[in-house]
């Protein structure tokens, strides 16, 4: 299955080059959003907050929360601002 | 000696008084709110002789805390009809409490058409009449009045939009770099171009810095607490990295971006006004990305935005300025937006209000979404100005939605709503109603637990738990705000328990008092309900505590969210 994974702020470090925002992931089924993660090498615990067609996947659910063909995960650091 | 400086603009006259018992241990908002309610008739217009001008620094302005710059000013606001307190950094918080001063307040109207200025320094407050800087900007303004002194004296100034009491004129403070931070809601410019004075200088020469009551206790909790500040990622890494612009991609993402005077929640150019590109145009062009508005700030959320050629553009560049000239009014061009910022400053208009006037009047067909040369060319040939046109854009959203018959208007109480979807972040929406300043973003910042995951997690999109939410934000932001401390210390407040304690170990030492959590919580609820208590008695009932109908008429994409609070529910906020 193939997901959309946008990275924002410090986390664009981990963009291979030639990708300013994000990349196009063909995973496994069942795949998990730490494994989508991983394939970056984008550790778990920068992932302060994370997305999935722009509803929050909290902390209990980031291990367990399988992901599905077409799906966008965006994954940011700690921000703020106001 | 702290005391408390009176200017009455009818008779021209100064006065030092004592602080009276009744106002003993206020500061910030708390102290400006105070005598805003016991000293200004409610019902008294608010550009008239019997409106008062506050200014107060916090209580902990002037000592070595970290963050604790912030100057609040307050007054009867003429955009809301209610009271307001606004506040900024720069230099003259700390200068005023260095003097002594726990605040100044400005009274009356002077009788002849001329304008003023005062100047405070240690050993007189001096009224003098002003002519040259008459119609100046206040870039212009801020280096003639230190070239005048021969250094950099504390300045708080208004702009032409202030000289023609525009309602969404700002009362701007020179920063440490003879830049602009901005007193920016509510029209408090207004009130000080009222009062007919172009500028008051601050002049701390020969005052020591503010010594704590208790020293060696002070400097432990001072430490504590800025460690703090560093430890969180949020004040210790992403503001002073990318600013508060970072937002618009998070915003967007999670479809609480305001777009298109508010008919999307999502941007499709958010990238190119982002935090992070406006990062990385920042550092390729030899500007600073880190920054702080005021001395002792430790989280340099500020920076310094040059244009193409590497000439300093302007500073204090904030999401929601970027956010109100970039998605609500569709402009993607950074640079128009800034050179926008750098026109506002200068000719001295909200930010806020001026953007989101600018996407009612957009929608109007005033000018095309997306123009942002047309805005700059407004803000520059028409609001700065005072042509016919642009004496109706300066005079804020809800007026320009009137004249213009747009029924798609974001106010509250008259006052423009920032930054985030009230239909897809509940949680600000309930701030936006119910604050006693007019829909104010600032007053009770739910986007911190809503979207960032700071302070424990509340569902954007679900009503439950956002009235207690914006409640208790509003309550511990009045605290805040009394301190003279930078609101971005609740980030870390909200997640590190030694933040806040340490912040009332510094209040306590300072002044040799004993106060727990529950007084702070207790002051943030006296505040509210002083003002609560104003705004009822100057018109403002609980039928203003409410959204613009659209809200709950129109579906805002891509959640299809809708603004679904009762009035019962809202009204239940008051329960304290």
């Amino acid at each position: 299955m193939k997901i959309a994974l946008r990275l924002y702020a410090t986390l664009r470090d981990y963009l291979p080059e030639g990708h300013d925002t994000g990349v196009t992931l063909e995973l496994p089924e069942g795949a998990t959003i730490p494994d989508a993660l991983a394939v970056l090498g984008v550790p778990l615990s920068l992932a302060h907050i994370i997305m999935i067609g722009g509803r929050h996947v909290l902390r209990p659910d980031v291990q367990s929360r399988q992901l599905k063909d077409g799906e966008e995960l965006a994954v940011f650091p700690a921000i703020g601002g106001g | 000696m702290d005391r408390i400086v009176r200017v009455n603009m009818s008779e021209l006259t100064t006065s030092v008084e004592p602080v009276p018992a009744a106002w003993v241990g206020l500061g910030g908002r708390a102290l400006t709110s105070t005598i805003v309610a016991a000293e200004v008739p409610p019902t008294c217009h608010a550009l008239g002789p019997s409106n008062k001008l506050v200014f107060a620094p916090g209580l902990l302005s002037g000592t070595a805390a970290a963050n604790s710059g912030r100057l609040s000013c307050g007054a009867k606001s003429p955009l809301t009809g209610g009271i307001k307190e606004s506040n900024a950094g720069g230099t003259a918080a700390k200068m005023l409490a260095k003097l002594g001063i726990r605040a100044l307040i400005v009274e009356g109207q002077p009788k002849e058409d001329k304008w003023y200025s005062v100047h405070v320094a240690k050993d007189a407050i001096t009224i003098q009449e002003e002519t040259e800087l008459l119609g100046k900007g206040n870039y212009c303004l801020v280096n003639n009045v230190q070239a005048r002194y021969g250094k950099p004296v504390g300045i708080m100034s208004v702009g032409p939009a202030g000289e023609m009491k525009m309602l969404s004129a700002n009362i701007s403070v020179a920063d440490p770099e003879a830049h602009i931070r901005s007193l920016g809601r509510g029209g408090l410019g207004a009130v000080m171009g009222a009062k007919k004075i172009k500028f008051i200088s601050i002049d701390d020469t020969g005052t020591p810095p503010v010594m704590p009551k208790e020293p060696a206790k002070f400097k432990e909790a001072a430490k504590i607490f800025a460690q703090t500040l560093l430890d969180h990622p949020v004040s210790g890494q992403g503001l002073p990295t990318y600013g508060t612009d970072v937002l618009v991609n998070i915003l967007h993402e999670a479809g609480g971006l305001p777009t298109r005077n508010f008919t999307s929640g999502q941007y499709v150019d958010h990238d190119k006004i982002s935090g992070e590109t406006m990062h990385a145009t920042i550092v390729a062009r030899g500007g600073m990305p880190t920054h702080g508005c005021h001395p002792g700030c430790q989280i340099q959320c500020s920076q310094i935005y040059n244009d193409k050629d590497g000439k300093y553009l302007t500073s204090g560049f904030e999401y929601e300025t970027i956010w109100g000239l970039g998605a609500d009014c569709c402009i993607s061009d950074l640079d128009d937006i800034a050179e926008a910022d750098h026109i506002m400053d200068d000719i001295g208009v909200d930010s806020i209000e001026t953007a989101v006037m600018f996407g009612v009047a957009m929608e109007a067909g005033v000018l095309p979404f997306g123009d942002g040369k047309g805005v700059v060319r407004m803000l520059r040939e028409e609001i700065g100005k005072g042509t016919s046109l642009g004496r109706i854009l300066g005079a804020g959203t809800a007026n320009v939605g009137r004249v213009f018959g747009v029924t798609r208007v974001p106010v509250v109480k008259n006052q423009g709503i920032p930054a985030y979807d009230p239909r897809s972040v509940k949680g600000i929406g309930v701030t936006y109603a119910m604050s006693t300043m007019g829909a104010d973003h600032t007053s009770g910042y739910a986007i911190a637990t809503n979207i960032l995951s700071v302070g424990g997690h509340v569902d954007p999109l679900k009503k439950d738990g956002q009235i207690d939410l914006a409640r208790n934000l509003n309550i511990a932001t009045a605290a805040i705000d009394s301190t003279g401390m930078c609101l971005f210390i609740a980030f870390p407040a909200l997640d590190i328990p030694a933040c806040l304690t340490s912040l009332i170990d510094m209040i306590n030492a300072c002044f040799g008092i004993n106060l727990s959590g529950d007084d702070v919580t207790a002051l943030g609820k006296s505040v509210l309900k002083t003002e609560h208590a104003f705004n009822i008695a100057a018109g403002l009932t609980k039928e203003h505590d409410r959204l613009p109908e659209f809200f709950s008429l129109e579906r805002v994409p891509p959640h299809n969210a809708i603004w679904d609070f009762t009035p019962e529910e809202l009204d239940t906020y008051w329960n304290f």
